[in-house]
């Protein structure tokens, strides 16, 4: 079966379990779905902006949203090279990831959007009003992950898409961070916050969850535990709940340690050792960590905020957090503009050696 | 753009001397010309450097022509090298020698093919003369032609270069016995092309097992060097940006017991100096006065940093024969600082140079900003074996914030072109910082580190290709996509870990199955177990995607790590040891690249520096090439199983 | 290639728009019509209306904030002097950031002015002034990259007798010098408020919403002046509460379609800094990011309260100014929000602990 975070995720509108004033919104949103606006849902990862998204799309369109299927697109970039994508998509909407695509999003994002114009023209001909019971929305959804990956370039490219097609299409953009979109984009979008859940919520929903599975839970204190490490990720909370359930046999004490992600711990781990072994022969054994943090694909802007908060956590003094948490400042406006993450990554830690040290 | 303006080349010498000449006689030779013309066969004087000044032709003569060497006594060569050269290369010529390609290596102007001339005509001359020539129609065997040099640029229109190479090979496959002849090839096809370097390799191994018993000794003669002016910064050793054996030829060429390979250096700075010398003594009429007093401080600044000993004589021709200032000349091409020595030279500072200032100018010059961005990295990588890491914190931050701060410099909005100031400021700001630090009396340094980017980054398309497949595996089966961002960040470790447990819940619930007997009690474990039969071995993914984080139990890890280091390093040492009988050192080499094939292996390779504390030997020159290969390898275990 | 398209889809989609104006933006639907109808901006009307007169139109370049009416004008403006019909054959708009090459000027803006004046039909003759030249309007002219600038300069004289531009922007001065000193300049003042609320008020009543107090304050006061920005609010917060019962915009609804934080996170916020405890102000700090809210509305909106909070001493508002724009700047080239909220709102408790 699959994971119980894919398992128990809601389906439609109805079945959303978290933040009822967010539901209103979506379900009076569907009630006229001819006028669906442009959508940016922003929100911290695993409050659930793509269920939420997708459960828009399923009251619009019906449960074909969920027939997903992945194409390998090929596209030529400016400088020619051969670029390959997979793109999943149903037959209502499709999905692009700008992080894929790396600098190239622009042209994909072009070519993609005139492709889907293109094939909906084919549809209104071939009569799609059967397929979508009835009810003939004229457009297609474009759903953009990680919309504040996206570069400069795609965004302004996007702005006048929007405008272009906007009878043909109707973007949902989800991100993490607002403050890299580009105002015309946030003005021509209704902005969705989407918050995470609160720690009561998200012990009652990993109850249910247990209950559903038949995990027999000791008290609710390890569930609120386990909310507590994931910071209202519901992803994480549900991924760590079914990998303890199954570590102990379906059934969780309160003492039962909790499962983090590895590179967690080993970053959690780094922190103690930044603090307690300030040299240079720890910076360089750093290195080699963070290599292999980024040998995994963690993201280097990743590991620097759980870096900074985990020595905000065991920093005692004051004018050492206000050197970690500058200096974190810094280096992870450095991050974004540079190229090699290692050098921003260890200078941080050497950075933050120094100010301990004082 | 660096390259153009660093790479003053014999050829545009040549061309400023004739210019500059002040008799301005017409030069009909230029440097193409003269090139070929040394092809014809050459005629063996008594003595060697005797010319008779009244040559007309002389005042258009290039001096690096006129003072080719015609004797082996004549030549700018170590004496010891010139006798390895001998020792490989009179075998082949008698056939008594199971060497087949004698492959000459190192630096422009190091004397290799006047080197191979010189020996074949003197081994030639010498077997004709001794053996009682049976069959005349050869003539006069002075009038014999003792080498072949292969022609690379008369290859007629619509034949492609390797072919003619081919082709070349095949018609002087048969100059053996009475007849044999040196095959000199300098003048390689264009191994840029990944095609061409593909067949050329092809055909030397063709050549290197051809089944005829005697084949006529082939000699090749390769220019090394690093190549600048890369367009993308590159931090892997590829022949885009190392022109050396290893690149040019592949390990099987390399490696192939009929092939012995001799290493060049730049010509020592005495012998550069003598030579130099007496061509001043011989031209001394041509030099004008002022020249000639000046001359020996010239020299010396020529040998000082050149070891090309064909700009050197073509700098000093230029210098003794023009008007003009002094000082215009005395540089003379640059040589090139290689990885490793920049590295020394920035970390450690240099002695040959008087000043940090003057020496980062001279690595600035031999370095594009590509090559460059691989120096920055070997600074972090190495920054801290500087006396041991043992310097206060607040200089590492110094050297680091340099380095931070030179990766955000970039042109606006062109985030891929480097600039130099991004590469010359932080090589300043880190000397700056050791400079303050003093010297440290540790007299040999460190074999430096390599960057383990490169390594990262094969880890990372490792994993990429891993979490792929999971993606595609959980949208077929379990019909559920999960971007890639949350398969790095969640996925990559919990799904593999929950699908583990499952499987063996599965297995064991399978094998109780098995010890069922009624079909009713099967059905009703089937049915509560049905969450479990999903799973299956073969299609999910089991395994923490991209391999397990080594420094999860850090302070364990780092044992660990040293632990393999020395089994690591062996191949280094055996290496470092035998480094002077270079032969040895490629036999070597093929044993350590064959044994470690597997890519799975690497997968769980934890990334360790390139090389560890316990190399401590000091590395000069001649061991540069080896260990740009070894290097550019990444380590591996050695065979664990 | 796309060019046509795009051209083809854009009239296929004009064809089949239905009639309604319920789904038309309000920002086209209450486009002012007129010239007299722009709000706020007398100078540059009134010198417009009497071109009007004359029929006699210099080359222009406005420019100013976003949402100040200047596209408006000059399409009002383009309205009087031809009427709807021969406007299709005598104005071209320009506004396409990704039609700024200067492949465009050479050949959709050269091959545009080139062309002569079509007659105007006598029934427009009689209306409208129908001045014997074109008009070019080149919307976001600002963002035109320098060579298609000056490419632009040589096209403006030499089809001045049939061909007249416009150019809107936002920065005058990333307008090339020999192209700005072609035209006649306009300034669109940023809007004050009574004038901006007015024209909120018109579109409220047209539209006959239910408000809450002081709803379409708050309105402005989010748009900081930006009309456009503002009636783009209003429109969306009416979609919202539609369905709702009973259908009333709130001041929290604005805030939350325009992505502020409510003024008493802010406050909250502010007291934890002034509370000086570094371990609070990092809890609030997540606290804030777990609830989604926009780390760069925050820093604004922490700029607002501490330079309007009379207080304050003043360096201490030009150290907290250095601390925001620091921020600021990181937060645009993509930091981290987290990172940077709690690296600000620390920074500010350090300058009250230090005793400022």
């Amino acid at each position: 079966m699959s994971l119980w975070v894919d398992k128990y995720r809601p389906k439609s509108l109805d079945t959303l379990s978290h933040t009822a004033r967010l539901t209103h919104l979506l379900q009076s949103l569907a009630v006229e779905p001819r006028d669906l606006p442009h959508l940016l849902f922003y929100g911290p990862n695993g409050a659930g902006k793509k269920t939420r998204c997708m459960s828009l799309l399923q009251s619009i369109f019906g449960s074909g949203v969920y027939k997903l299927k992945i194409d390998v697109r090929q596209f030529t970039t400016p400088s020619n090279r051969k670029l390959e994508l997979n793109v999943v998509s149903s037959p209502f909407h499709l999905e692009l990831t700008p992080s894929d695509m790396g600098n190239n999003d622009r042209v994909v994002i072009q070519e993609l959007l005139k492709e889907v114009a293109q094939m909906e023209q084919v549809d209104f001909q071939s009569g799609s009003a059967a397929e979508t019971g009835g009810l003939a929305h004229r457009y297609k959804c474009v759903i953009i992950n990680e919309a504040d990956a996206l570069t400069r370039d795609a965004q302004a490219a996007l702005r006048r898409t929007m405008e272009k097609y906007s009878k043909n299409i109707r973007f949902i953009m989800l991100c993490e961070s607002m403050s890299s979109i580009i105002a015309p984009i946030k003005s021509r979008c209704l902005l969705v916050r989407t918050p995470a859940p609160t720690a009561q919520e998200t012990v009652e929903i990993l109850a249910k969850v247990a209950k559903d599975e038949h995990v027999s839970v000791e008290s609710d204190a390890i569930l609120r535990s386990i909310s507590d490490s994931c910071c209202g990720n519901l992803r994480k909370a549900l991924l760590t709940l079914e990998s303890m359930a199954l570590n102990n046999e379906m059934a969780l004490k309160s003492t039962s340690p909790l499962i983090r992600p590895d590179w967690m711990v080993v970053i959690l781990k780094m922190a103690n050792r930044i603090i307690k072994d300030r040299s240079v022969s720890q910076i360089v054994e750093c290195r080699s960590t963070l290599y292999d943090l980024l040998a995994h694909c963690i993201p280097a802007k990743v590991i620097i905020q759980e870096l900074t908060l985990a020595l905000m956590k065991e920093v005692r003094e004051d004018e050492h957090r206000l050197g970690v948490i500058t200096w974190a400042g810094v280096f992870d406006e450095r991050l974004c503009l540079g190229n090699k993450p290692i050098y921003h990554l260890e200078g941080f830690i050497a950075r933050v050696m120094c100010e301990l040290d004082n | 753009m660096e390259s153009q303006r660093l790479k003053r080349s014999l050829s545009s010498l040549t061309t400023e001397i004739n210019g500059l000449r002040e008799g301005s006689f017409c030069s009909s030779t230029s440097s193409s010309i003269a090139k070929k013309s040394r092809q014809s066969p050459a005629t063996i004087a008594e003595s060697d450097i005797k010319h008779t000044l009244e040559d007309k032709s002389h005042e258009v003569e290039e001096w690096c022509q006129k003072y080719e060497p015609h004797g082996t006594a004549s030549l700018v060569l170590h004496q010891r090298k010139l006798q390895d050269v001998r020792n490989v290369l009179e075998p082949m010529i008698s056939g008594n020698s199971m060497c087949r390609i004698l492959l000459l290596t190192g630096p422009a102007g190091s004397s290799k093919s006047s080197c191979v001339k010189t020996l074949a005509n003197e081994a030639i001359r010498d077997r004709l003369n001794t053996l009682p020539a049976p069959n005349f129609t050869l003539g006069n065997p002075r009038k014999h032609q003792s080498y072949i040099e292969y022609d690379g640029s008369a290859v007629p229109l619509g034949v492609s270069k390797v072919d003619h190479f081919n082709q070349f090979l095949a018609e002087s496959k048969y100059r053996v016995g009475l007849n044999v002849a040196v095959l000199l090839v300098e003048d390689l096809p264009n191994l840029f092309h990944e095609e061409t370097k593909t067949q050329f390799q092809q055909s030397l191994l063709r050549w290197l097992y051809s089944p005829q018993s005697r084949l006529p000794p082939l000699v090749i003669c390769l220019t090394e060097c690093e190549i600048h002016g890369s367009k993308d910064a590159s931090y892997s050793f590829s022949i885009d940006t190392q022109f050396i054996a290893e690149t040019v030829l592949g390990p099987e060429v390399l490696n192939h017991p009929c092939l012995r390979r001799i290493k060049f250096n730049p010509i020592n700075k005495t012998l550069l100096k003598k030579h130099l010398k007496a061509i001043c003594d011989r031209e001394r009429k041509l030099i004008k006065a002022d020249r000639w007093e000046q001359r020996e401080a010239f020299i010396a600044s020529i040998a000082e940093n050149c070891g090309d000993l064909r700009s050197a004589i073509s700098a000093l021709q230029l210098w003794a024969t023009t008007s003009g200032s002094a000082s215009t000349f005395t540089s003379t091409r640059e040589q090139s600082v290689s990885y490793f020595q920049g590295l020394g030279r920035i970390i450690h500072g240099s002695k040959d140079l008087p000043n940090d200032s003057s020496m980062i100018n001279e690595l600035m010059y031999s370095h594009s900003a590509g090559t460059g961005e691989l120096l920055k990295m070997g600074v972090l990588e190495n920054y801290a074996t500087f006396s041991k890491g043992q310097f206060s914190l607040s200089h590492a931050v110094s050297i680091l914030d340099s380095l931070s701060i030179a990766d955000i410099m970039t042109m606006e909005n062109t985030s891929t072109i480097t600039l130099t100031e991004s590469v010359e400021f932080p090589l300043r700001a880190v000397r700056h910082t050791f400079a303050s630090l003093g010297k440290i009396a540790t007299s040999s340094h460190h074999r430096p580190n390599f960057p383990r980017e490169s390594k990262v980054r094969k880890l990372r398309r490792n994993f990429m290709t891993e979490a792929g497949r999971y993606a595609s595996v959980s949208i077929q089966k379990y019909k559920s996509w999960h971007s890639m961002s949350n398969i790095a960040l969640y996925y990559s470790y919990y799904a593999p870990l929950i699908r583990r447990q499952l499987n063996y819940k599965r297995k064991y619930l399978q094998h109780y199955l098995n010890s069922l007997g009624s079909d009713s009690e099967r059905k009703k474990v089937m049915l509560s177990g049905s969450d479990l039969f999903v799973v299956n071995e073969q299609v999910d993914v089991l395994n923490r995607i991209g391999g397990e984080l080594r420094s999860i139990s850090a302070t364990s890890d780092v044992v660990l790590e040293e632990n393999e280091e020395p089994l690591d390093m062996r191949p280094h040492m055996i290496m470092a040891h035998v480094s002077d009988r270079p032969e040895a050192a490629v036999d070597n080499e093929h044993l350590s690249t064959d044994e470690d094939d597997g890519i799975s292996e690497e997968i769980l390779d934890p990334i360790v520096e390139s090389a560890s504390e316990h190399d401590t030997f000091s590395f000069s020159d001649e061991d540069d090439p080896i260990y740009d290969v070894l290097a550019s390898q990444s380590p591996r275990k050695t065979n664990p199983h | 290639m796309s060019e046509g398209f795009f051209n083809k889809r854009q009239k296929t989609a004009s064809s089949e728009r239905p009639n309604n104006e319920d789904s038309k933006p309000w920002i086209e639907k209450y486009r002012p019509k007129k010239l007299e109808d722009v709000t706020a901006q007398d100078h540059a009307v009134n010198v417009l209306q009497k071109t009007l007169k004359s029929a006699n139109l210099p080359h222009m370049l406005f420019y100013g904030p976003p949402g100040t009416g200047k596209t408006s004008t000059i399409l009002a403006l383009t309205k009087e002097l031809y009427g709807p019909e021969l406007t299709k054959s005598r104005v071209l708009e320009l506004n396409a950031s990704d039609e700024r090459g200067i492949a465009i000027v050479r050949d959709k803006i050269k091959n545009f002015a080139r062309l002569t004046v079509s007659k105007p039909s006598a029934s427009d003759i009689e209306k409208y002034p129908c001045p014997p030249y074109k008009i070019i309007i080149l919307d976001e002219a600002d963002s035109m990259t320098a060579d298609a600038q000056s490419a632009l300069r040589r096209t403006m004289e030499t089809f001045s007798n049939v061909t007249r531009f416009c150019l809107i922007c936002n920065y005058v001065t990333r307008i090339i010098d020999p192209l700005a000193s072609r035209c006649s300049k306009f300034r669109f003042k940023s809007l004050d408020a009574s004038n901006a609320l007015g024209r909120l008020q018109h579109v409220a009543t047209q539209e006959s919403l239910n408000l809450e107090d002081n709803v379409l304050e708050k309105i402005m006061d989010v748009s900081q002046g930006d009309l456009r920005r503002a009636i783009m609010l209003l429109q969306s917060s009416s979609k919202i509460v539609k369905h709702l019962d009973p259908p009333i915009v709130t001041r929290l609804a604005v805030d939350e379609l325009a992505g502020t934080v409510p003024s008493d996170l802010v406050s909250n916020l502010t007291s934890k800094i002034t509370s000086m405890d570094f371990s609070e102000i990092m809890n609030y700090v997540g606290e804030l990011k777990r609830s989604g809210w926009s780390g760069a509305a925050m820093v604004n909106q922490l700029h607002e309260y501490y330079i309007n909070n009379d207080q304050l001493t003043k360096s201490f508002k030009n150290e907290v100014s250095w601390l925001i724009f620091g921020s600021d700047s990181k937060l645009t080239n993509g930091g981290n929000e987290h990172i940077q909220l709690a690296s600000l709102a620390i920074g500010i408790a350090n300058l009250y602990r230090k005793g400022m």
